[in-house]
């Protein structure tokens, strides 16, 4: 009796062992995070001596913690709040460094729960915690929460913060209530954006209107055939290219940093000068908060350097203009093939370098080594139709509810959360799933019919490239994500 | 023709009757007694103590509905405002009284209003507003009042310019008070009573909430500082460091209590949030902050057996600047090395 139960246990764990040594030699896995050191953070590596400096008193201003009023010890930056996500940049853009993006507590380099989580409880009175929405987990991405549609049912689209400083010991008296979260989710109203990466980014602001304008129309014909367009997204004051942000919305990194300041962690600020949220009870500093400083905060003088005179919101501007780009590590057999399946500048391989464009190049610059630089973003800036699947219904600037920028993948390698809400990630696939969610239809469309009755594109722009990709063998497919993992 | 000249009438009769409205202000010393009864009345009905600003500030417009032109109930409004609002609610009275002020210009009832609006946050606009109130009314005896309360209050004192302010106002208004300048002070944050709790199991985490209220004390202590330029810079930060020195000091009473209560996770976790805070502390600019959290983290790490963090943090106490801030000092350090340096 006992050997027969061996006989079928033994099977039983033969056939598992083979099942699975099957699965893993066919099915193509994200191989996660790449170990190692982080391939970013630093100073952009030609700089000189006093501009490098600056780039490092400009981080330390980047890892600043912020306070309501900055009298609580160890937070002494000030301005939080009334409604905030967190209360540090570095606190969300924080993998693989100072810099990156959501952070893991037991994957990649920095091995951080959520900040978001923490902040329900940071400096809060006893009793006096708030909620952490449901959309926000330990192990999940950092992420801020739009509404698309206020009560009325017009068109919202605005961060709502997932918290408010009722309840914290340096915000007596105030009293706003959190958003009802429970309710906007229970009526399909949320979505939701995760922190982009900041690495390199002084290189994609310096890149001139011309070069990117040629840079989407090269290719045309190859573009067309596979239903890629792109549009850029622009601003109407100067009627130049925006480039920052999920939906390439912020035309400049210094728009980009004081509006995620204001936006993120309540801090009004010289470029977006008035408080959010600004019940009477709940401010509790003159604003704008972070201004440029008149006055030398270390030395009391009236003059210091850059760092000790800007604005906090310059400061971190600079700090994104004068990173380094991430350091891809490409170079095994796999990753090669990787990268010629993937494309490059001449070689369109399956047709993700069609928008996630390997090569673009600076104008001259102001910072050493930074003038007439190509470096290899894999973005070509543009906004695209990514149909129904990815559609947020939320409109920032021309971009339309289901357009977002290419997102740059330089980095990627380490990242562990993706597109634009987080939704793929280590538990459910990570960047296959990522890739996988780029094609979707609208099934209720007609044959022929460019857009839904939301303003969706009926198809993504990417579901010819994604069919190709679905074409590959395994092992093409594996050899595209380990690429892709040592970006 | 009779139209028209109604007309001529009433543009000439509207400001005479806004100034005859306002007239009786000037020579007023102190509020009539129905006024100050329902003042008092109102205040008290809204005098608890969890009573919010917006609960008190909002019964107020019905008494000046009630007794329009009322300048005691005005300076009641703004008095409410100066000791229990925060910065937002100082921002909107300043508003309220800039857009009255806009609306009747060149009548000193609300330029004087305007103008102590001010007090405390641009004392130094304020007194000149009130010196304009003086060129268009010389008898605004109120006036005369709060530049007394300016030139005699710690940061604007002018011994002169007080007295005679002083003794204008007193000759337009015999017997009338004046009051001194900056009200006085919520008192500090107490941690004294928490010590003999410690180790005292207690359902309600009574000492968490002492602490707390201690903490949430300082804070409302620095509230009634930071936005009055009644204090000096340097006055400012002193206050704040002593809230912080005393953060520092509340956190590790925390730590100890739950260590004695066998709550080592919440004195785990809240040790790594200090140890977090403490990374962040530049100890060359403040070194009296930097010297009470690493003495508190070092005295937490070796009461807690790791030894290794507290000769680390020794290290650290030793190299930094604060430990060559004077004798005392000196003296500590060597106490806190014949007690925690490794053998």
């Amino acid at each position: 009796m006992g050997a027969v139960k061996f006989t079928r246990a033994a099977c039983l764990v033969s056939l598992c062992l083979l099942l699975g040594l099957t699965e893993s030699a066919q099915a193509q896995v994200d191989p996660g995070p790449r170990p190692g050191p982080a391939g970013a953070g630093g100073t952009f590596p030609t700089l000189n001596a006093q501009e490098t400096a600056f780039f490092n008193a400009v981080r330390e201003t980047f890892q600043e913690v912020d306070s309501v009023s900055g009298g609580i010890a160890g937070e002494d930056g000030h301005g939080l709040g009334p409604t905030f996500n967190a209360n540090s940049c570095a606190a969300c853009h924080a993998q693989p460094d100072v810099g990156g993006t959501s952070p893991h507590p037991r994957l990649g380099q920095v091995l951080r729960r959520n900040p978001e989580v923490d902040m329900a409880t940071l400096d809060r009175q006893p009793g006096q915690a708030q909620t952490v929405p449901s959309f926000v987990q330990a192990d999940g991405p950092v992420r801020e929460a739009r509404f698309i549609r206020n009560p009325d049912g017009t068109k919202d689209g605005g961060v709502h913060g997932l918290y408010t400083i009722a309840g914290r010991i340096d915000a007596p008296g105030c009293n706003l209530a959190q958003p009802d979260f429970a309710t906007q989710l229970a009526n399909q109203n949320v979505i939701f954006r995760i922190p982009t990466p900041v690495f390199g980014l002084g290189l994609i602001e310096n890149v001139p209107d011309l070069a990117l304008q040629a840079n989407l129309q090269s290719n045309h014909a190859l573009k067309e055939s596979l239903g890629i367009k792109g549009r850029f997204n622009t601003t109407g004051n100067d009627g130049t290219i925006t480039r920052f942000g999920w939906k390439a919305q912020n035309k400049s990194l210094l728009i980009f940093s004081t509006e995620a300041y204001n936006v993120e962690q309540g801090v009004s600020n010289e470029g977006f000068p008035n408080e959010r949220s600004a019940v009477a009870g709940c401010v509790f500093n003159p604003t704008p908060e972070d201004s440029t400083h008149i006055v030398n905060p270390v030395t009391g003088g009236d003059t210091g350097t850059a760092s000790d005179m800007s604005a906090d919101g310059v400061a971190f501007a600079a700090f994104m203009r004068l990173t380094a780009p991430p350091t891809p590590t490409t170079s095994t057999a796999s990753e090669l093939h990787g990268k010629a399946l993937f494309g490059t500048a001449p070689n369109p391989g399956i047709g993700c370098v069609l928008c996630h464009s390997d090569r673009l190049t600076t104008a001259s610059s102001p910072f050493t080594g930074m003038g007439g630089f190509t470096f290899r973003p894999f973005t070509d800036v543009a906004i695209h139709n990514m149909g129904p699947g990815l559609a947020d219904f939320v409109n920032q600037g021309v971009a339309g509810p289901d357009e977002f920028r290419t997102a740059p993948l330089w980095g990627v390698g380490q990242r562990i959360f993706f597109l634009h809400d987080g939704r793929a990630g280590p538990g459910n696939g990570g960047l296959l799933k990522a890739i996988l969610e780029h094609q979707s239809s609208d099934p209720h469309c007609a044959p022929g019919q460019q857009f839904n009755g939301d303003g969706v594109a009926c198809r993504s722009e990417a579901n010819a490239v994604i069919d190709r990709f679905k074409g590959l063998s395994a092992s093409d497919q594996q050899d595209i994500l380990n690429f892709l993992r040592s970006l | 023709m009779p139209a028209r000249f109604c007309s001529v009438l009433i543009l000439i009769a509207w400001p005479l009757r806004v100034g005859l409205a306002h007239a009786g202000e000037r020579t007023r010393c102190e509020a009539d007694a129905e006024v100050r009864r329902e003042l008092e009345k109102t205040l008290a009905a809204t005098a608890a103590d969890h009573a919010t600003v917006e609960q008190i500030t909002e019964a107020l417009p019905a008494l000046r509905d009630r007794f329009p032109g009322d300048l005691f109930i005005h300076l009641r409004y703004q008095d409410v405002i100066n000791e229990r609002g925060v910065q937002g609610h100082l921002d909107r009275m300043f508003g309220e009284y800039l857009a009255l002020k806009t609306q009747h210009p060149d009548d000193p009832f609300h330029l004087y209003l305007f103008g102590r609006a001010l007090e405390g946050r641009m004392t130094l606009r304020a007194a000149s507003t009130m010196e304009e109130v003086l060129e268009l009314d010389p008898g605004f005896a109120l006036a005369h009042r709060t530049l007394a309360e300016i030139y005699s209050s710690a940061r604007f004192r002018d011994r002169e310019k007080a007295r005679t302010e002083r003794s204008r106002f007193q000759e337009a208004c015999p017997g009338a008070m004046i009051p001194v300048q900056p009200p006085p002070l919520p008192r500090p944050g107490n941690l004294s009573g928490v010590e003999r709790l410690i180790g005292r199991d207690d359902p309600e985490d009574r000492v968490a909430e002492l602490v707390y209220r201690a903490l949430l004390q300082d804070e409302w202590r620095l509230q009634r500082i930071r936005p009055f330029d009644w204090y000096t810079v340097e006055r400012k930060k002193q206050a704040a460091r002593e809230a912080q020195a005393r953060q520092w000091k509340g956190w590790t009473l925390l730590v100890r209590h739950y260590r004695a209560i066998r709550q080592d996770s919440k004195a785990q976790a809240l040790l790594l949030e200090m140890q977090d805070r403490f990374r962040r502390i530049h100890g060359d600019r403040e070194p009296d902050l930097f010297w009470s959290a690493a003495t508190a983290l070092l005295e937490l790490c070796a009461e807690g057996r790791q030894p290794d963090t507290a000769r680390e943090m020794l290290k650290q106490i030793e190299k930094s600047p604060a430990a060559k801030t004077g004798h005392k000092r000196s003296a500590q350090l060597a106490k806190l090395k014949s007690r925690y340096a490794a053998p």
